[in-house]
Parts: C-alpha cells; structure tokens; sequence
C-alpha cells in the first residue's frame, strides 16, 4: 500500500510537471504582441520592447521555458503578476479559501443529498416518488450551472432580498453560490445513485440476506447501501475536481474574488504568470483530490485494496 | 436465399432500436422537442420580419408583445429571430464537438486498446498527463489561446473530452479483445484490420453512441458558459450564451432577457437528456427481451 | 398427530404462481402439491426455466413481489400455513426453521463482508448469543464445512467457486434448519468440485437431521442424494414418486425423454436422443397438457384439457392420460 502511494505521488509530480510544460507552451504561443498589450495603444515602441526585455519575453521559447519550470518546479517562485506587479502566490493564498469553501461545501451536499435521493427514487422504483426525483434530477442536469445562479440571485436576491447577490462581505454571500455549485452535481449523483441502487437490488446477496430472515430496513443499511455508494465514492474524487474547475464560471456569475476569478482576470488581461500559476493550483487540486479519493476506495472495497497491495500473496 | 434471411435480420434489429426508442414516453417526448427546436432553428429565421442585429432604439428593452413575442434586447433587437439564429451556433457547436471528439477518442482508444503493450503505455500516460486539468478549465485555456471562431471553439469544446472517450473505448477493447469471438476470428485467420472494424468496433460503439448523444447536451452548456465569460463566440454573434451574457446586467430590470436564453439551453439540453435516456434504454442488452 | 406431522412434514398444496411483466402474465408455477416427510429428501427436477426456483422462493416467501404474485395455493411447515404469517412472523422462519443454498455462489456472497461476518449475521439473527458466541459458533460452522476457522477475517474474493458454496452451506445450515431448500448448489461448479459439495450436503442432513428439497436438472445428482423425485415440466409436476419409482419405472413421456437424452456408456448407440422441440412459452401455455406439442405418442384428448395426476403403483403418480403399461410397447 505504502509503495503504491509512492507510486502515485511521483506520478502525480509528472503530471504536474507536464501541466506546466503545456500552459506554458500554450500561454507562449498565443497570438498577440503581450507587451504591447499589457502597455496599451500609446506606448512607443521604446517602451514596449524595454518591458519585453524587462518580462524576459526576447529570450528564445526554450530559454524561457527553463527558466519558468526551474523557477516553478524548483524554487517553488511562481513569479509577479505582469499587471498589479504583485507577487501571484500571496494573492493565490488569499483566494485559495473562497474558492474552497464553496466547492467542498457544495460537493458535501452533491454526495449527502444527491446519494439520498438517488437511493429513495431507487426503492420507489416505478412508483410517482421515483418519477418525480428523476424529472427534477434531469432539469437540473440540463440547466446550466450559470443560468440556474442567475436565476437564484433574481430570485431569492433581487425579489425577495434574503442574501446579497455579489461580493464575499458575510457569510450569507456564500449561500447562493455554494447552491448553484451543488444543483447540478446533486442531480447527476442522484441519478447515479440510483442507477446503482437498482443495480444492487437485484443483487443475489441481498437475497441471501432475505432468506437468512433480516430485516428490510437492515438488508438496506447493511448489504445495499455500502455496495450502492461505491460507484459514488469512485466519482468523488473527479466531481470535486470539477466543482473546482467550474470556479471561474460561478464566480464570475456572483463576482467573488476567488481563485477561478483570478484565472479569468490573468486570461482576459493575458497576464500569463497568473493563468500559469492557477493551472498549476487546478492541476494540483484535481490530482491530490483524485488520489485521496482512491485511497479512501482502496479502503472501503476489500477488492480493490487486494489489487494495490500485490506483493501480498493474493488467491 | 441465405443473403435475403441475413438482410432480413439485419433490419429488424434496426427497426427494433426505433420501436424500443419509441415506446418510452421520455424519449417520445425529447425526440419531439428537439425536433421542433431544430426546424424552428433551420427554418425560423426567414419567416421573421427582422434583421438579425437590426437595431431599434424605440423597443429598447422592451418586454414581449405581439409585435416582438420574446421582446427586445438592450439594442431593441428582437429576442425570437436572434434565439433562432443563435441556436445554429448553439446547436451546430454541440454537435460537431461531440462528433469530432468522439471521432478522435475512438481512433486513439482503439489503436491504444487493440495494439497494446508500449503503445498503449505511451497513449494511456498521455491521457493522464490531458485529463490532469478538468475539461472546462482545458477548454477556457484553449479557446483563450485560439481565438473565437467557430472552428477555433469546437476544438476548444472537443479537447476537455477527448481522454474520457479514450479510456471508456480502450477498457471496452480491453473486456472485448479476450473474448471467445475474437479467438474464433482469429482462429479462421481474420486480419486484424478485419477483427479491428468487422468484430471489435460494432461490439464497442453502443456506448460510445450513448455517451456521444449525451455528450452533445453537455458540450452545449459548456459552449455556452464559453460564451457568457466572454470567451468562444462573440457578439454581435447571437449565440444562446452570448445572449445570456449580455443580459446579465440588466438582470434587476428586465429579466426577460436571460430567462429566454436561458430556458432555451435548458429545454434543449433536457430534450437531448431524454433522447440520450432513451438511446441507452434502447441499447442496453440487458433490457432485451 | 405428531405421526401425522412427521409424515407431511412440508407439504405445498395446488400451488400458483405468475409474473407480471409488461402487461404479459408468465405463468411459472401452475397449481404444485408435493410432501416433504421429516428427514427426507425431495428432488425437483426440471429443465431451465419450470419454475423450480420459483417454488423453492415461495416456501422462502421472498419472491420479488411485484412482479411475481402467489396466486393460490397452501403450504404447511410442521402444521402452520407459510402463506398466512405476517413478514415479520416469516423473519424467524428464514434462515431459522428453513434455510436456502443458492445457485450461483459467485453472486450469493456480499463482497464488502467477511465470510465469517456472514455467517455471524445469520447466526445472531436467531439465537440470544453474545457477539464473541456467535463468532465463535461461526468458526465452528467454517470448520464444519472444511474451511479453517482462521480464515474468518477474509473477504469472498479470496475464496474459489467451491469455497465459497461452501460458506453458502455453512451459512445457511448455522442455525440447524428443518427445512433445506438446495437451489442447483452444484451447477456452477466444476465436476470435481461438484461431488465434494454433494457429500457435504449429505454429511450435513444427516448430521443435522434436516428435510430437504433438492432443485436441479442433473439426474445424476438425484441419484446421488435423494428419497422422492419430483419432475416439473412448464410449472406443473408431471410425475412423482420415490427416486426408484422414477429410475426404474418412468412413466411421463417427459421424464422418459430426460432418461434418453442422458448419454450412455453402456449401449452401443452412440447418438443422444435430445427431446424435440422447445419447451412451451409460459405467457402461452397450451390448454391441455403442456408436453402434448412435443410427446410423440399425444392424441387429440392430451390436448383438450388439463390431464390429472394418477396413481399408478403406491406413492407414484403420473400425469399422462396412457397408462404406464402402453409406453414400453
């Protein structure tokens, strides 16, 4: 088990390092002079080709991109913003927790009530409950996230005036954002969940289970319920990740000052040590998520963990 | 006489895939509804009496009337003949990136899956190395990069899915290659080539059509909060996103004109929903009888 | 009385039983009667899809229901109708006074639990012990079975095909039923393995004094394990009597068509001799008897209505319209 963690942190650093390699080679070759645009259309040439030299923007593909992975993967330096001309991490750890509250809280609520629903809809298979929780999972499948959030502010900020519609000023700020983070990923673990639990119904060991005389309401705590969340708990891991990777969306919607906000801001104003810096932080996120999440698998499914640990005999 | 029975089987199953289809009532429903948002979408547009960015500054903001039935945007053009425009873009995007994806992660699964060994290696790491970022995230990095034309954007939608289609046809090959019609194909001599597209492919492509179908509901919202963060398509284009994103400021005052493009997305996405539903129901050996 | 009881220990009167699927009505079991006397073992024997599982889920009482409904019938355990008790009365019935080996011991084990929790949990269900009692009594089942106790703490994905029908035996027999309900406990295992679970099985009865109904389609198990034979062709049984009634004498032109498409050793003749023909569609069963499409000996009555059962030496009955005599000439 040990080794295998090991295993799957180098390969973690890899793939980071590969992300890297990618936004940079992307971020170069973007069309468009970056510091002419970061100057503006009155700068003279003077001065644009003194800030290129000063962003270190003459020296060749290769030299930069040695110098940006030296710097990032070594000094662990992900350089200033080419716009505030502030140092990116410190303002990338103040964003960090906006971002994070709202995506771990909605993928809490995406699990807890989306695995709920999926399992009530499932032991009312065919019956009204089961229509109804399936029609409501499939409209909030269909809407998009953005347009649901623009909806939540018109309703429950603008008319009826319970919670602000922008801003992170108090804690009510975050309501809304964090249930339009969570509608769409409720309803497609719901129906997962369900799909599961349908699966799991059937199943010939929860006919055993009957036969040995448990009751129902056991037979669906003990024997379906574990085996039902376990495709559930494999998309964890990737659902927070995207959670996450929706930040920028969300937050442009609510105008929070997060990490996807952040992102955006480096995209439209091309300013590039920013947009490198928040790919590095969602790369890292979405592979550290998706390791917990498979650890944690390993340790619930003993069929699984027989699988990691194979210098163990295994019959 | 053997070639007619053969033909004769051929088209039933066909024919069964439609009757199937067809006899859910979620699925009647999305194939019905898609289709009218289609041939409004096609056809709409030269029945309306107005331009597509005609401006009129007296129905500025204008909610609906007889006149404009979904009203007016800020510039006084009217919402109807631009959401019908706009769904081509709408529409067009979402299927050409589902295709084109789906096209590409069938090639390279299935040379990964049916050629093994380093190959697979290699395709499999690299497939690690794409999907460490999310798709969305992939897809606002690549169409930043790309510009926004439509080319430009369905590569920006096809590149987030790309590694997803390639791992579900690769473990689909995985699960086929061993099986005992592969063994017997190869035990009568079939080339691979033959084994590759004659046995192994139509044996995989159920779920690919199944995820494509559902695919191209998802790559739509995708296109359109593209749009709505200002990337993707650009105005004065009227796609459904776009329209939204110009709405949002005056979201306080005339709401109108983020509920009409917003609904529309959702009603099309949920058609497609129940159609993709529907397709998965109707394939799914399990279910038949 | 209790003469009375040990004789109809378990006994299904007029049994019915149909499915409901899609507005089509399966007609699986179509009014069964048979006794089970204390200690003895009844085979069922039939091809796939008679409705042996069936009748076998309806002593259990856990048909999926819907889609399947008992339509009528009575079955008596020791005196008291099955079909009468509420489902939390049926709760100390399974797995207690009758217990069930099923089929396919691949699936019957939950994956996530250990084999030795399995057992436990039946265990605790019925009797007052402690939960160290319990899995002590466990390890002693495991044992029993011929597993090492030690191997309590491992999950069914450690154990092969035959270990784990195994555990399935260890717990369905933890409780010391009266009734046992084996449903095809050997066809998903191999040959060799599949005579080591029959001995078992034997041993078990024996040794635990329990009542058995035995489902399978394999003539030679029968032969091997059991008292009386019953065979069901399309939900109705069609010949019964003691296993020697049934080798000896059969007398349905089904159970004579299951004997000739055994292969044989013995003779010369090197053809099976399969019966022709499918086995009839249970949403579309035929108005008289439901073997006349493929008996090659049915005349016009066979098909007009339902053919009773008759009694054609002591204890051995027969549902054909002929009479025994004719069929060997």
């Amino acid at each position: 088990m040990f080794r295998y963690v090991i295993k799957r942190l180098l390969m973690m650093l890899l793939i980071l390092w590969c992300a890297g390699l990618v936004i940079f080679t992307l971020t170069y070759f973007t069309p468009g002079d970056v510091a002419s645009l970061l100057l503006g259309k009155e700068a003279t040439v003077d001065v644009i080709a003194q800030k290129r030299a000063y962003l270190g923007l003459d020296q060749s593909y290769l030299v930069q991109l040695g110098h940006y992975m030296v710097n990032t993967f070594i000094k662990f330096d992900f350089g200033e913003s080419w716009v505030f001309s502030s140092p990116v991490i410190t303002e990338l750890i103040i964003r960090l927790p906006r971002t994070l509250i709202i995506g771990l809280t909605a993928m809490v609520l995406n699990v807890v009530i989306g695995t709920l629903l999926g399992i009530f809809a499932g032991t009312h298979e065919g019956k009204w409950q089961d229509s109804l929780v399936m029609i409501i999972a499939m409209v909030f499948v269909s809407a998009p996230d953005f347009f649901v959030a623009l909806l939540l502010i018109l309703l429950f900020a603008l008319k009826l005036q319970w919670v602000p519609a922008f801003g992170i000023d108090s804690w009510t700020c975050y309501i809304l954002p964090i249930i339009a983070c969570s509608l769409g990923g409720i309803a497609i673990n719901a129906r997962q969940a369900r799909s599961s639990m349908l699966e799991v119904i059937r199943a010939d060991f929860v006919t055993t289970a009957r036969s040995k005389g448990q009751r129902e309401k056991v037979i669906v705590r003990k024997h379906m319920l574990p085996n039902a969340m376990m495709p559930i708990i494999t998309g964890v891991g990737g659902g927070l990740a995207t959670v996450i990777a929706g930040s920028p969306v969300i937050e442009s919607v609510f105008s929070i000052p997060g990490i996807g906000a952040y992102l955006l801001a480096g995209v439209n104003q091309h300013d590039y040590p920013v947009v490198r810096a928040c790919v590095i932080f969602f790369a890292l996120f979405a592979s550290l998520a998706v390791l917990i999440m498979d650890l944690c698998y390993a340790f619930l499914d003993p069929r699984i963990k027989a699988q990691y640990s194979k210098g163990k005999k295994v019959k | 006489m053997a070639a007619k029975t053969q033909k004769v089987q051929k088209t039933n199953l066909l024919l069964e895939f439609f009757y199937r289809m067809t006899k859910s009532f979620s699925s009647k429903l999305g194939l019905i509804l898609l289709l009218l948002i289609v041939l409004l979408c096609l056809v709409g547009p030269f029945f309306s009496p107005y331009e597509i960015n005609g401006v009129d500054l007296l129905n500025m903001y204008s909610g609906p009337s007889k006149a404009h039935l979904l009203g007016c945007d800020a510039m006084g053009r009217d919402m109807l003949t631009r959401l019908m425009y706009g769904g081509r873009y709408s529409l067009a995007l979402g299927v050409c990136a589902s295709l084109f994806g789906a096209l590409v992660g069938v090639v390279i699964g299935s040379v990964g899956g049916y050629f093994g060994g380093i190959t697979e290696t290699i395709i499999m790491r690299l497939m690690d190395v794409w999907s460490a970022l999310p798709g969305i995230l992939l897809c606002i990095l690549v169409s930043s990069a790309m510009g926004s034309g439509f080319f430009a954007t369905v590569i920006a939608l096809t590149v987030g899915g790309v590694p997803g289609t390639v791992r579900m046809i690769r473990g689909q090959i995985l699960s086929e290659r061993t099986k005992e019609y592969i063994e017997a194909a190869q035990s009568i001599n079939c080339s691979s080539f033959m084994i590759m597209f004659k046995h192994l492919l139509p044996n995989v492509i159920q779920p690919i059509i199944v995820t494509t179908t559902m695919g191209i509901g998802s790559t739509m919202i995708m296109a359109a909060s593209l749009s709505y963060i200002g990337l993707g398509i650009q105005p004065p284009n009227p796609e459904w996103g776009a329209m939204l994103s110009d709405g949002r400021s005056y979201i306080r005052v005339y709401p109108h004109m983020i509920l009409v493009p917003g609904i529309i997305i959702a009603l099309t996405v949920f058609a497609i929903n129940l159609l993709g539903d529907g397709v998965r129901d109707a394939l799914d050996p399990k279910l038949r009888d | 009385m209790a003469e009375h009881n040990k004789e109809e220990f378990l006994s299904v009167s007029n049994l019915e039983v149909v499915y409901t699927q899609a507005r089509r009505v399966v007609h699986a079991v179509n009014g069964v009667s048979f006794k089970v006397p204390k200690g003895s073992t009844l085979g069922l024997v039939g091809e796939t899809g008679a409705g042996k599982t069936t009748i076998a889920k309806s002593i259990m009482r856990i048909l999926p229901d819907p889609p399947a409904k008992i339509l009528q019938g009575e079955i008596y355990l020791d005196g008291e109708n099955l079909l009468n008790k509420t489902e939390n009365e049926m709760l100390d019935v399974r797995g207690g006074k009758i217990a069930m080996i099923f089929q396919d011991p691949m699936t019957a084990l939950n994956p996530l639990i250990t084999v030795g929790d399995q057992i436990l949990e039946v265990l605790l269900l019925h009797n007052s012990y402690s939960r160290e009692e319990g899995m002590k009594r466990a390890g002693e089942m495991l044992e029993t079975v011929g597993i090492p106790a030690e191997r309590y703490g491992e999950y069914p994905h450690q154990f092969s095909g035959g270990m784990k029908q195994r555990v399935v035996i260890a717990m369905a027999l933890a409780c010391s039923p009266e009734l046992l309900l084996a449903d095809e406990p050997t066809t998903a295992l191999d040959v060799t393995i599949q005579a080591q679970v029959l001995d078992l099985i034997n041993d078990l009865k024996v040794k635990f004094q329990t009542s058995m109904i035995l489902i399978t389609h394999d003539l030679g198990v029968i032969a091997q394990t059991c008292d009386n034979v019953a065979v069901i062709y399309a939900g109705s049984i069609v010949e019964s009597g003691t296993k020697e009634d049934i080798f000896d004498h059969p007398t349905h032109p089904y159970t004579n068509g299951l004997f000739d498409s055994l292969p044989s050793m013995a003779g010369e003749d090197e053809m099976l001799h399969p019966i022709a023909g499918m086995p009839p569609d249970p949403t579309d069963l035929p108005k008289g008897c439901a073997f006349s499409p493929r008996c090659p000996h049915a005349v016009d009555a066979c098909r007009k209505g339902p053919v009773p059962m008759k009694e054609i030496s002591p204890g051995h009955f027969c549902a054909c319209i002929r009479k025994g005599g004719e069929l060997d000439g």
